[in-house]
């Protein structure tokens, strides 16, 4: 298939020369405002006459029909003898105008609904002429239903030639950060969102806890054990800067949610609500504390609602279902900086060229390498991996969230809420097992030490169930009435999907990959870092795809759902304020080539392997070889793993060869992005020798603060036979208030 | 335009499960919309024998295996390829009810004091996740795409009852036209089909009664 | 746009579709029973003669297909009233229905007799 690569960038003096209409909007309504209140008059009306003509009908009908005998009696004498006298001459008059009425209005209803004429035409002949309401009704039911529900089904485009379009700033997903740069960066530059989904599909709203921010308003609490709990959490490897930032600004960034709607959860006073979550303390650990602001346990839901509907009240410009699949980046100076991103459009199957400013990416996170996760099939690190194959480095993406309450064997996400709800986790013998590896916090200590205590009693044989292979969340001793009001999605899941009542059933739980500590590399501008040092201008990343690094080795619950309002809001800021002061960068030559490459490499390719094979392959080898206990052996198998599938890689087909809505094409794209993923989270977790976080290694049980306390980058090299490998290297972690501790809860 | 397939599988699986075995085993070319298969993101509305429903929620023991189950598009939207409609009209009448927190005056330097009976009265509509299964099983919607229809409705109740917000007018009044809430010939079908036991129904009522209530 | 299959909903929705089938039949029957009272403004050979034609058995099996229709859109329109007005009556909708089916049903028994009363006597004597 030829595409004309010559792209024409004309300058525009009217930026709306290169916009695409936005989505269809829908033909005005009645828009009449005069006649607003008819229809609520008319309802009523038909409700007031119905009650009157009950009365009425019911009472001529039991009359004529039964006590004189119907048809068989009338006559015209009859009629005669009845409408001498006034007062039947007026019921019946009264019953039959009314009923005319009533029954007109309801076929008004009908050909409201059937028919696309004007009605007022039809109203007025029911009422003058009742001749013709038969032509009209006859007419009205014989068109057909299906034009009035004739959307044109696609826009229409220029098929072949390149899609160009200029803004200021670029937001690559539309989740929780980067909608809430969106709110901020629309205020200030002409700013475009581009989203594989639609907004509110976003994961964000599979988010469950809670947002954490040290309000204080349940019991006393302040930003700096915030800040200490994150660095703990975090195992030492916190940038400890970035934590207080995230710790400061978490206040605001709470309240801010709720000024724009937000329905939290409220204490007795009327103020937002706050529980208990994992790893937050006050004074610096010695007990839990109220932390964690929440709605009901759709804190997620509620928030990515919240900011689509600010969105929407400010207008933000959305392009969804477009999926960015490169990044563009150009000299300047010799000066790495920006130019901009290259989507495809799945409806068409096009290729658009977002010429930018300033680029947010905001994307998400890569939780789709792993079989039992909590992660969306739409998280396929697509981000990282366009970051990545540019030549811009990843951070620690050896580290990643193992949470510790999915249902077994499905994945889905348990809250972690559930456990500060008072719910307790039981081994086999029904003991509560986080008593012994976490003598203080027990069940609410941090994830990463909950989830290997998890597998630890499984190993050890205490595991439930006929293999052994899960542990119980047990919420039987909570009343109902707490579960109905705080943990009412979770307990419906655990209805639907296993056919347990958590009332009196204990739920089998496991622990399922999570979250994504690592990342693009920024600061805590949200500035992209395309080494140790130098910021690359104009690049920008915030929420799950980042790694600035405020979790570290491991994110404490209900620190995501802030760090995205926290840095998305930063990251949107500095992106428009950068692009105000900006000049665009000339787009590379052939923008589009690397992307249409490898797009009709997949669609023309015959090879025998299958996708999804390859997929379930690279799941299974990360769960089996890369998940909670590594080793190196483990990690050796699945880096030989995964390049024995890269290889197979080359020789995938699809079957759908089209360009509208394929789907197929594009799950082959992703697995590309996670097997590049992978490769790197395995390659990285092989050269730490240590443990830390969510990162451990049985064969270095311990962590090693003299040679690893450090960020590893990772980069991809290309040697000159076009083969290409993974380079680490090394940044110094940012300590400011706190030496590591030895961490215990 | 039916295609059969068959395929073996764990009853307790969910129906998007089986419809990813297809795709991913069978036929490529199958296209439908997925996310957090889960029941949180509202991607996979379909018609499930019938009915409307999420297929990552409804489970394959729940629909009859013995039988063929049929699988289609949802009603009253275009239909733009095998399981996928168009959206934008659903999400256009959602922006149409201005859905979005309205205050005047100073924001407060804290939160807005909302007490717990306050946050009640609206909570049930706040679960929406806009997956259209109630829009498009309305039997009004499928014969005039241009009713606003339940999820919009229910997306205006979550505000107007909302203690915080001051726009419950402008929003009554927008509803309070041909193709608003006059429309909902209470059938019913929205409150069975909402994945997230909205009561749908209850909810236009209410608008519907806020409407007259005002008026006189 | 195919229709695909039939939409499986429930009593809600088919109670509406009832309601509107009567309604509409109901609104046509009322179009024909006012054209054909106007003839007392005629002549009173007219209005008898036109009468004549409907003292037959189809058209008393109709006036009990009319009285079922009547009664259940009567009934199941209170039943809508009480679903738009009383604050619980979302929730009870599918046990007003069937009180609202069941006593329909019950009245319809019990008119049998009264209205097809001619009719039976013609056939069974």
């Amino acid at each position: 298939m030829a595409i004309d690569t010559n792209i024409e960038l004309t300058d525009a003096g009217d930026p709306s020369a290169f916009l695409i209409e936005p989505p269809r909007s829908r033909t005005k309504r009645t828009g009449r405002k005069s006649r607003t209140n008819f229809e609520m008059l008319a309802w009523l009306f038909m409700r007031l006459s119905g009650i009157v003509l009950v009365f009425l009908v019911l009472g001529h009908l039991i009359i004529q029909l039964l006590l004189d005998g119907g048809v068989s009696k009338i006559s015209f004498a009859f009629v005669a003898g009845r409408w001498a006298s006034p007062f039947w001459q007026f019921w019946d008059l009264l019953m039959l105008w009314l009923a005319m009425l009533h029954g007109a209005n309801g076929m008004r209803t009908v050909i409201n609904d059937y028919a696309e004429r004007e009605n007022t035409r039809f109203w007025l002949k029911v009422l003058l002429v009742t001749a013709t309401v038969f032509t009209v009704l006859l007419a009205a039911w014989s068109s057909s239903p299906s034009t009035h529900n004739q959307l044109s089904a696609g826009r229409t485009r220029q098929p072949t030639v390149m899609q160009v379009h200029k803004y200021d700033t670029v937001i690559v997903g539309a989740g929780g950060a980067g909608m809430r740069a969106a709110i901020e960066s629309t205020k200030r530059s002409r700013t475009a969102v581009l989203t594989k989904l639609y907004p509110t599909r976003s994961h964000t709203g599979a988010a469950q806890g809670g947002m954490a921010a040290a309000l204080a308003n349940v019991e006393e609490d302040n930003w700096e054990w915030h800040t200490f709990d994150t660095v703990k959490g975090g195992d030492y490897l916190v940038d400890q800067d970035a934590a207080e930032i995230l710790a400061k600004e978490a206040i605001d960034a709470v309240l801010d949610l709720e000024k724009m709607g937000l329905p939290f959860n409220r204490t007795p006073e009327g103020r937002i609500d706050q529980r208990r979550f994992g790893g937050h303390t006050r004074d610096h650990g010695q007990a839990a504390v109220r932390r964690s602001c929440y709605a009901a346990d759709r804190t997620g839901h509620m928030i990515l609602q919240t900011l689509y509907q600010n969105c929407v009240k400010e207008g933000v410009e959305f392009f969804n279902e477009f999926y960015v699949l490169d990044l563009l980046l150009n000299e300047v100076d010799g000066q790495t900086r920006t130019a901009g991103v290259v989507a495809y459009e799945l409806a068409t199957g096009e290729i658009h060229v977002f010429q930018a400013k300033s680029v947010i990416f905001a994307s998400g996170g890569n939780g789709k390498f792993f079989k039992v996760t909590s992660n969306a099939h739409t998280l396929t690190g697509d981000g990282q991996a366009a970051a990545f194959r540019r030549g811009l480095p990843l951070e620690d993406m050896e580290f990643f969230q193992f949470h510790p309450t999915g249902i077994w064997r499905m994945g889905i996400l348990l809250t972690e809420g559930a456990r500060g709800e008072g719910g307790i986790l039981r081994n086999k013998h029904g003991e509560r097992f986080m008593e012994k590896y976490a003598p203080v916090m027990k069940d609410l200590a941090s994830r990463d030490v909950v989830s290997r205590a998890i597998y630890t009693e499984i190993r050890e044989g205490r595991g439930c169930g006929l293999d052994g292979d899960h542990v119980y969340l047990d919420l039987t001793h909570l009343p109902p009435e707490q579960l109905d009001a705080k943990l009412p999605d979770i307990t419906e899941f655990a209805r639907t999907y296993l056919g347990i009542e958590p009332y009196t059933d204990p739920i089998p739980i496991q622990p399922t990959a999570h979250y994504a500590m690592g990342g693009i590399p920024t600061n805590v501008q949200g500035e992209v870092l395309k080494d140790n040092d130098t910021v690359i201008p104009g690049l920008y990343a915030a929420g799950e795809v980042a790694c600035v690094s405020v979790h570290g080795a491991n994110r404490l619950g209900t620190n995501s759902l802030l760090d995205i309002n926290v840095f998305g809001r930063r990251a949107g800021i500095a992106a428009a304020e950068y692009a105000a002061t900006a000049d665009y960068v000339e787009l590379p030559e052939n923008p589009a080539a690397k992307v249409v490459e490898l797009l009709e490499g997949i669609r023309t390719g015959t090879g025998e392997e299958r996708v999804s094979d390859i997929r379930s392959e690279l799941q299974q080898t990360m769960d089996t070889n890369s998940m909670v206990y590594r080793t190196e052996s483990t990690l050796k198998q699945a880096v030989a793993d995964i390049h024995a599938l890269k290889e197979r890689y080359k020789n995938i087909s699809v079957m759908d060869k089209g360009k509208r809505y394929n789907t197929d094409l594009l799950e082959a794209v992703e697995l590309g992005n996670l097997l590049d993923l992978a490769e790197v989270t395995a390659v990285s977790g092989l050269a730490r020798k240590e443990s830390r976080g969510g990162h451990f290694r049985e064969d270095y049980p311990t962590r090693d603060d003299v040679n690893f306390m450090q960020h590893t980058m990772a980069y991809r090299e290309v040697d000159a036979d076009g083969k290409d490998s993974i380079r680490l290297d090394y940044k110094p972690v940012v300590v400011t208030r706190y030496q590591p501790m030895e961490r215990k809860y | 335009m039916w295609v059969d397939y068959q395929l073996t599988v764990d009853p307790k699986i969910r129906v998007l499960d089986a419809i990813n075995t297809v795709k991913w085993e069978q036929d490529g070319t199958l296209t439908y919309r997925r996310s957090c298969a889960h029941g949180v993101c509202g991607s996979d509305a379909m018609r499930i024998n019938g009915k409307n429903r999420l297929a990552c929620k409804t489970l394959i023991k729940d629909v009859n295996p013995e039988k063929p189950i049929t699988i289609e598009p949802i009603k009253g939207l275009t239909v733009l390829k095998d399981l996928v409609v168009d959206m934008d009209p659903f999400f256009q009448a959602y922006r149409d009810v201005m859905p979005f927190l309205i205050t005047t005056g100073n924001a407060p330097t804290k939160e807005r004091i909302q007490s717990e009976e306050d946050v009640q009265r609206f909570e049930d509509t706040t679960k929406c996740i806009l997956c259209a299964a109630c829009t498009t099983s309305c039997p009004v919607f499928w014969n005039d795409g241009q009713y606003f229809g339940p999820a919009a409705i229910v997306n205006a109740h979550r505000f107007i009852f909302d203690s915080r917000d001051e726009g419950a007018e402008q929003r009554l009044e927008i509803l309070n036209d041909r193709e608003g809430v006059w429309r909902c010939r209470t059938t019913f079908n929205c409150t069975d089909a909402c994945p997230r036991g909205i009561e749908v129904t209850k909810a236009i009522q209410e608008v519907k009664r806020a409407l007259v209530t005002r008026r006189f | 746009m195919p229709a695909g299959t039939l939409y499986r909903g429930r009593e809600g929705m088919w109670s509406w579709v009832a309601h509107r089938v009567t309604g509409v039949l109901i609104f046509f029957f009322l179009f024909a029973h006012v054209l054909d009272t106007a003839l007392v403004r005629v002549s009173p050979n007219a209005y008898n003669s036109v009468i004549a034609t409907y003292k037959t058995w189809p058209v008393n099996l109709m006036e009990y297909g009319l009285t079922a229709a009547v009664l259940f859109h009567a009934l199941n329109g209170l039943r809508v009233i009480a679903v738009d007005f009383w604050a619980k009556g979302p929730k009870y909708q599918r046990q007003m229905l069937w009180s609202v089916v069941t006593l329909w049903v019950l009245l319809m028994a019990g008119a049998f007799y009264p209205i097809l009363r001619v009719t039976l006597r013609t056939w069974f004597g």
